[in-house]
């Protein structure tokens, strides 16, 4: 290396550094990024390729750029399976989940956060004890309780177990905590009562917690594969994640039909994902904030 | 007696009913529930009475080759993902906060696969560890590696199943701690790089002294969710490998549920399952108290 | 409109702090009365005592002659502006100022009018439709006025209004305020910790240390006749002289005020204040003298001049603040500080108001100064009080 480099160099020498800098590193993305989305785009292309030359090409060119596509895997999957009644049982169950517990949740972790009464205390501390239990630990007597409250194959006993959430209490009241005194103090002074000051003056700000809350409940759910399997049989309340798996050893086993299926199974999600995704982002940010 | 000035127990729970009937009735019944039913020797459709057993079914599970398969196969699991998957979200993470244009696509593309559902990318991954030389993996690595490589079977052989379940896990859940990391990044006052790098502190030692340090938290948080993640595989196994073959890809909810469903044994799943939550729990306690230290160097 | 009274106030925390004690006093009906005082003095708490905000440990607060101890803050017609406003951030202005009127339910035509009304006098009618963050701070902080205007309540509750303002709004707003206040006539407790503001408006003044009331007076009682050192210190910018000292007996019938190596008359009319002589003459005791005690002298012989060597000084403009080393030890001032020449004073600093004139005085000038004792006020050396007066 030369070090007598002439005055006049020294920032062009840096500015190179830099530049060479930011090459790898968009190089580095670039690669990464191709390499991660592989899976996804084999998955898109597949769906389109007629079923006999899914697997013999996967391993070629063609896997990527086929020569020839077709439709018609998707029009299969419809004729084979109720795929829309799949995709009603999932937004169905898992938009109640959300929406259920945004309410539930939100109220509970006000009232802890905001309110005194007797008991808090307690029911504090059991939120946080429950908060560890994951869906794992307690599904096999759950699957019982469930089955002898005759719940068994219906949207209910998907539902109903998962909309009071110990995790988004504690997300509600982590954010109610930091919200400043005053604006509730204020409601209370000019004549409000607990209902209306969280109805009109608290919950109207609390937009990024109930995001955040959102988010975070639907993710957990939309994908759950265990606990349906366990609880249920019958198709009509079957979700897709369930769906996808008996589909994949529904003979014949055609795979551009599996692939066609699974695509349909995350456009939906992925659509609104890339138009929302920044909330996204931000709320999956906010709930690992506050882990 | 007169009530306190602020106390609003009439209209407080109201307010918590539904969240608390919710949560001990789903949650905090079904998990005693478990406790109790480990104790016992619950087999349903069998013609013996239920009588309590004492420990009888832990020293089963843990005297049984296949449940210790699966600790070890779940620890094993733990211990590969947690760390390269949180070193690979740091670095994406790194390589994102650089403030490009245009990284707002790549953490679209990194996080996508976090909205798929489990079971579907097991489908997807299955195609692409199809056996043979026609396989995608397999072909994309013989093709690397100049033809060196032979083309396995990857879900049907003994030492690569588990790996192949756990790179599709790392590349399913990656995006999830990258996005957490990077907010983590993002709140990293640039002051503290500034002050560092006029006390002469290179790129390294900047890294090591304030971005870490900084970052405490957050990896904390991903660690430990990585983690207790680790012990609850079981879509994909259930649907790629059904714990096969002999047991190299078993873990612990796998060995639960086909206890519980197979073979009805409810009080021996229950204890696998009072197993799983102990783990838990020891992962846990582990995190409170590491960030509990910092806060009081803090 | 109503009268307020604490009776015995006590405010402990749940943590065991003692915020408030013993407090009693009453605010007539209209009064305008501030409450001052450093931080800490728990001049908040009890404006949230009155509000409702905070539980009363013991003692009885009356609105009306109605004890409220137990009414929650809904009930009690008072009307607060908080230090920051509080105002409902999703809400307009005009949302802002109905939301009380809502909650007692007024019907919507005279709310309508209300509105306009305060809007007109606040000048918020053009940012009705505003919400809170387009305005700026001065324009939030009437829209918090408003909102305590539009209930026309018993009692206004002011805590630190004008802190958040910059300086020369502070003071545009504080005439406002006063205005607005002589109108409506309505009872007011303002809460500040700057005793100018105390000063200019409040009818009068509670000045709180350490949750327990000082003294209560309008603010000439305040400044000629404080009750102990803190409040002589505390109000007045800067705060009273205070030393040691002794009276001694003169020539003919005249006192003099031991000062240092000289001696001050001091007037017969001052002594006649604190009752018989004899139990004054040679007895220690605290002294205090305004800043504008002092003014320069020509001459160095005569009554009541001392010499003086300046350590610091404040020019003004139309003043200068001089701190000059005092002759005599000071109250509450501990440091021994080093002059120019590296000699020690083991002596305080007084502060004398003098006239501006050419150039402003630098340290270690000395010039003379002449001592006015007219106003001169003393205080017990024990326990810092004004001494008994007939």
């Amino acid at each position: 290396m030369n070090d007598r480099v002439p005055d006049y160099a020294v920032p062009v020498r840096r500015r190179m550094t830099a530049l060479a800098a930011t090459a790898t590193n968009y190089l580095v993305l670039t690669v990464g990024a191709l390499v991660y989305v592989a899976p996804i785009l084999f998955m898109i292309v597949a769906s389109f390729k007629p079923d006999e030359r899914v697997l013999p090409e996967a391993g070629t060119w063609q896997a990527f750029f086929p020569e020839r596509t077709t439709a018609e895997n998707y029009g299969d999957v419809f004729e084979r399976v109720r795929f829309g009644r799949y995709m009603l049982n999932s937004m169905l169950v898992t938009g109640s989940i959300v929406g259920g517990g945004l309410v539930v949740n939100s109220l509970a972790g006000y009232a802890l956060a905001r309110l005194q009464w007797r008991g808090r205390g307690a029911v504090f501390r059991v939120v946080l004890a429950l908060m560890i239990l994951p869906l794992e630990a307690i599904a096999v007597p759950l699957f019982y309780e469930t089955t002898l409250l005759g719940w068994r194959d219906t949207y209910v006993v998907q539902i109903v177990p998962f909309v009071a959430n110990a995790f988004a209490i504690y997300l509600f009241y982590s954010f109610f905590l930091g919200m400043p005194k005053e604006l509730e103090e204020a409601a209370r002074i000019d004549g409000a009562g607990v209902w209306r000051t969280l109805v009109e003056i608290i919950l109207p700000n609390a937009k990024p917690a109930f995001a955040a809350a959102a988010i975070t409940t639907f993710l957990m759910y939309w994908g759950l594969y265990l606990w349906p399997l366990m609880v249920t049989t019958h198709e009509d309340v079957r979700p897709l994640p369930l769906a996808v798996a008996t589909f994949r050893t529904l003979p014949p086993l055609n795979w551009g039909d599996i692939m066609a299926f699974a695509v349909m199974m995350v456009a939906p999600v992925l659509v609104v994902f890339i138009i929302f995704q920044r909330w996204f982002v931000r709320g999956v940010a906010a709930s690992g904030m506050k882990g | 007696m007169t009530r306190r000035l602020n106390d609003n127990t009439p209209t407080a729970w109201p307010l918590v009913l539904p969240a608390v009937v919710g949560l001990v009735a789903f949650v905090a019944v079904p998990f005693l529930l478990a406790l109790f039913l480990s104790l016992t020797n619950l087999r349903l459709g069998s013609p013996l009475p239920l009588e309590y057993v004492g420990l009888r079914q832990y020293v089963r599970i843990f005297t049984a080759p296949s449940f210790q398969r699966a600790l070890v196969n779940n620890a094993v699991f733990a211990m590969v993902v947690v760390p390269v998957q949180t070193t690979l979200a740091l670095a994406l993470a790194i390589l994102l906060n650089r403030g490009l244009r245009g990284m707002a696509i790549f953490r679209t593309l990194f996080f996508m696969p976090v909205v798929f559902p489990m079971a579907l990318v097991a489908v997807v991954w299955e195609l692409l560890y199809a056996p043979g030389s026609t396989g995608t993996l397999n072909a994309f690595l013989g093709t690397v590696t100049l033809g060196w490589w032979e083309p396995k079977a990857f879900l049907h052989d003994a030492f690569w199943a588990l790996p192949a379940i756990m790179v599709l896990s790392i590349w399913q859940g990656l995006g999830f701690q990258m996005v957490i990391l990077l907010a983590g990044l993002q709140s990293i006052p640039d002051q503290l790089y500034e002050a560092a790098s006029i006390d002469g502190a290179g790129k390294l030692s900047q890294f090591w002294h304030v971005t870490l340090p900084q970052l405490r938290n957050p990896l904390v948080f991903v660690v430990l969710l990585t983690g207790i993640l680790a012990f609850r595989v079981f879509d994909q196994v259930q649907i790629l490998t059904q714990g096969g073959p002999n047991d190299a890809t078993t873990t612990v909810m796998y060995e639960a549920v086909t206890a519980a469903f197979s073979r009805q044994q409810v009080a021996r799943a229950s204890a696998m399952t009072v197993v799983f939550f102990l783990i838990v729990l020891a992962i846990t306690l582990g995190q409170r108290m590491l960030v509990r230290e910092e806060r009081e160097v803090a | 409109m109503a009268s307020v009274e604490l009776r015995n106030v006590d405010k402990v925390f749940p943590d065991g702090t003692r915020a408030v004690s013993g407090l009693s006093f009453d605010v007539r009906d209209g009064e305008f009365v501030v409450l001052v005082g450093p931080s800490g003095c728990g001049k908040s708490t009890i404006l949230r005592m009155l509000a409702g905000l905070e539980e009363v440990t013991s003692g009885e607060i009356l609105i009306d002659g109605r004890s409220v101890n137990h009414l929650p803050p809904q009930k009690r017609n008072t009307a607060m502006v908080f230090q920051n406003y509080a105002l409902y951030p999703h809400k307009t202005v005009r949302q802002n100022l109905a939301f009380p009127l809502r909650m007692m339910e007024v019907p919507r035509d005279e709310r309508n009018e209300r509105i306009s009304q305060v809007a007109e006098i606040l000048g918020l009618t053009p940012w009705l439709d505003r919400r809170p963050k387009q305005l700026s701070g001065g324009q939030r902080q009437r829209v918090a006025m408003g909102r305590a205007m539009v209930r026309k309540p018993a009692v206004f509750l002011l805590d630190e209004p004008l802190s958040n303002l910059d300086a020369k709004l502070r003071v545009q707003v504080r005439a406002e305020i006063a205005g607005l206040q002589r109108r409506m006539q309505t009872t007011t407790v303002y809460v500040t910790h700057d005793q100018v503001e105390a000063m200019t408006l409040g009818e009068r003044v509670a000045v709180l240390l350490d949750g327990q009331l000082q003294q209560v007076g309008t603010g000439q009682e305040l400044y000629e006749q404080p009750a102990n050192v803190f409040v002589a210190g505390f109000i007045g910018s800067p705060g009273m002289n205070i030393f040691c000292s002794r009276l001694r007996r003169g020539e003919g019938d005249t006192f003099m005020l031991e000062f240092g190596d000289t001696q001050l008359a001091v007037p017969n009319e001052v002594i006649d204040r604190y009752g018989r002589v004899e139990d004054l003459l040679d007895e220690p005791f605290l002294a205090g003298l305004r800043p504008e005690a002092f003014s320069p002298a020509e001459e160095a012989s005569g009554t009541n001049r001392i010499r003086v060597r300046v350590a610091s000084s404040e020019a003004l403009g139309h003043e200068n603040i001089v701190y000059f080393n005092s002759p005599v030890r000071m109250h509450g001032q501990e440091t021994i500080t080093a002059g120019a020449g590296g000699e020690e004073h083991a002596a305080g600093r007084m502060a004398a108001r003098l006239p501006a004139a050419g150039s402003s005085p630098s340290a270690d000038d000395e010039f003379t100064l002449a001592v006015d004792t007219g106003k001169l006020v003393l205080f017990s050396q024990e326990d810092g009080t004004l001494r008994s007066q007939k």
